[in-house]
């Protein structure tokens, strides 16, 4: 059954159907070919339920932000902070490019915000410099990946609902790995400069470095505001996404720069990118429901536990097979498929749920700059005005750190359990062997 | 059948420009109805937050935030359907050539029907099973039924359906296919 779901899926959608009507056909044919073909009802039940849950009304509101960060120009702002800061080192535009994101990562949960906004200012400002677009987009792109594990993360609210975890751990957990990506693109960026000798920038006066500072100070507070309220008990994740919206909209009074055209783009972006995950939650959870019916998970965990009895080969088995799944499946679907039938074995295998979870995202993440279905390549196409083979050629180089850095958060779980534990203390929750 | 030229004549023709007027007309609705929802949860939560230093809070907030995010995802979904901005991959099938991709944008059209038809189907039964109301959720009249939150699936569905129809009609007629970027993240 799991077998005709997975198949039917990954067929429909190399055959162009789109994600959310693909997960819609699948779940049917796998209901149609159960013992409930004759209680096709349980499917549109199973949506209204995935859609009303309370955890996942956050979704909506750090998506919002992001796009709130773009209208208002927040992002020139933290660009050209990002440029004074790192502009003059080795690669400097690069660095400023993976600079910016992670600052702009701390308000925003989604890398199409990044791509699609910083992006536009980065490639732009990258060309002039000399640079080759597709090496710009391939930057852009890569370090958006930063953007959804460094809080506040759509992917991590998904994650935190499915795998019954706190949102603030699950935040929490994802500030360490977040930095280490973005280090070790800057790392990689560096190594790229000596070789191919690109284009430097005069290092900026301390006054330029303060003044844009206390243009963008605004911005690189954010994240703390966010993430100290919810962490301070102050308000729920979905009420720290709305501080966001808000604050957001206080920065574009503040900067006179808030119409309400640029209002209403983000609220339809925001709006038409929650509506497709909210469809998409909702027919995974019909599709987890039979799972579970089925017995899918259970017959998974006999499966791999024929194969291996060692945590560490199943997480290295766990990793090549999500980083394929990446490959064909979007983060939000493909988690909402993927949790529910491993999370049995990931207990199993005593691997913490926090620590599992943020591996997944940024073995899925990096599916964003893969093809055939990497919504960040197909962005930079739009952005960057550069062609599709272009821009994957270019990206290949920068999974090498990327898939570096996923090695190094699975099999250092320290990276992601020691700030939630530090903070939040040992998670007792968690289901060991 | 259509030749290498669009049809852009007929009474077939004139109907499904007419009816992709409506449609389109609909999907704004959609889309401004859908974001209203959005404002209103905005504001629901902001009120919530900047009433609390003032031990002040009103029940019903979050029950209707809750409303509002249901409904729009719902009235959502037929704007994503409608312009376009769910992710469709059309790589495979471009390095088929033409034939293909005339071939899948019938495939696509039906699985959409399929999969929206079923849904529509059940909707009786859905409503059915939605037996009283939603606790909070309040109005001048009452409190809302339970089966006010699924009627904007079923409309949408319908309306999606509708879309799909015409897009196999468009498709009959020659009609150029109309892509846009997705909006789904991460």
């Amino acid at each position: 059954m799991a077998f005709v779901l997975f198949a039917a899926f990954i067929a429909l959608i190399l055959l162009r159907v789109p994600v959310s009507m693909a997960i819609g056909a699948a779940v049917l044919l796998a209901f149609a070919t159960s013992d409930f073909s004759d209680a096709l009802y349980i499917v549109p039940q199973q949506i209204l339920e995935g859609v009303n849950k309370p955890s996942l009304a956050a979704v909506p509101f750090f998506i919002m932000a992001g796009n709130l960060m773009n209208v208002v120009g927040m992002t020139d702002r933290i660009f050209n902070f990002a440029n004074a800061l790192v502009g003059h080192f080795k690669a400097g535009l690069a660095q400023v490019n993976v600079l910016s994101s992670m600052i702009f990562a701390g308000v925003s949960g989604a890398a199409v915000a990044d791509c699609a906004g910083l992006g536009t200012i980065e490639i732009k400002a990258m060309k002039e410099r000399g640079y080759k677009a597709e090496f710009a987009a391939a930057v852009t792109v890569c370090s958006a990946v930063v953007g959804p594990i460094i809080p506040p993360s759509i992917g991590l609210v998904v994650y935190a609902f499915l795998a019954q975890q706190s949102i603030e751990r699950m935040f929490l957990a994802g500030v360490i790995p977040g930095i280490v990506v973005g280090l070790s693109l800057m790392i990689f960026n560096r190594i790229l400069a000596i070789r191919h000798n690109f284009p430097t920038q005069q290092k900026a006066r301390p006054r330029e470095v303060m003044s844009t500072g206390v243009d963008g100070v605004l911005a690189l507070v954010a994240p703390g505001i966010i993430l100290g309220s919810i962490l301070g008990g102050i308000v729920t994740a979905t009420e720290a996404g709305v501080l966001a919206c808000l604050y957001c909209l206080v920065l574009g009074a503040v900067y006179r720069s808030l119409t309400f055209a640029r209002l209403w783009k983000a609220l339809t972006d925001t709006m038409l990118m929650t509506s497709v995950i909210m469809i998409i939650i909702g027919f995974s959870i019909a599709m987890g429901w039979l799972l579970a019916i089925e017995q899918v998970p259970q017959k998974l965990g006999d499966a791999i536990f024929a194969i291996t009895e060692s945590r560490a080969v199943f997480l290295a088995l766990m990793i090549v097979f999500v980083l394929l799944i990446g490959c064909v499946v979007e983060g939000v679907p493909a988690k909402l498929m993927l949790v529910p039938m491993l999370l049995p074995v990931v207990d199993s295998f005593g691997v913490d749920r926090v620590h599992f979870g943020i591996v997944l995202q940024l073995a899925l993440l990096i599916g964003i700059a893969t093809p055939p279905m990497g919504i960040g390549l197909y962005i930079m196409v739009e952005v960057g005005k550069v062609p599709f083979e272009k821009v994957t050629m270019a990206v290949i180089p920068f999974l090498v750190p990327l898939i570096v850095v996923l090695i190094l958060i699975t099999y250092v779980p320290a990276l992601t359990l020691w700030l939630p534990n530090l903070v939040l203390g040992p998670d007792t929750a968690v289901i060991f062997n | 059948m259509p030749g290498s030229e669009p049809i852009e004549g007929g009474p077939l023709a004139r109907l499904a420009l007419l009816l992709d007027g409506w449609l389109e007309s609909l999907g704004r609705l959609f889309l401004i109805i859908a974001n209203i929802c959005l404002l209103l949860m905005l504001i629901g939560t902001a009120a919530t937050i900047i009433l609390r230093p003032f031990n002040m809070s009103f029940y019903w907030i979050w029950p209707w935030t809750m409303q509002f995010f249901v409904w729009m995802s719902f009235f959502g979904f037929y704007a994503v359907y409608r312009f376009r901005k769910d992710i469709a991959v059309d790589f495979v099938v471009l390095r088929l050539g033409a034939g293909a991709m005339t071939g899948t944008r019938y495939f696509v059209a039906f699985m959409v029907m399929l999969v929206t038809g079923v849904i529509l189907l059940q909707m009786p039964t859905i409503i059915e099973s939605q037996v009283g109301v939603i606790d909070a959720v309040v109005t001048p009249w009452g409190e809302l039924e339970r089966y006010t939150l699924s009627i904007p699936l079923g409309i949408s569905c319908f309306l999606i359906f509708v879309n799909a129809l015409l897009d196999v009609v468009k498709a009959w007629l020659g009609w150029e296919e109309t892509h846009s970027l997705p909006a789904v993240d991460s």
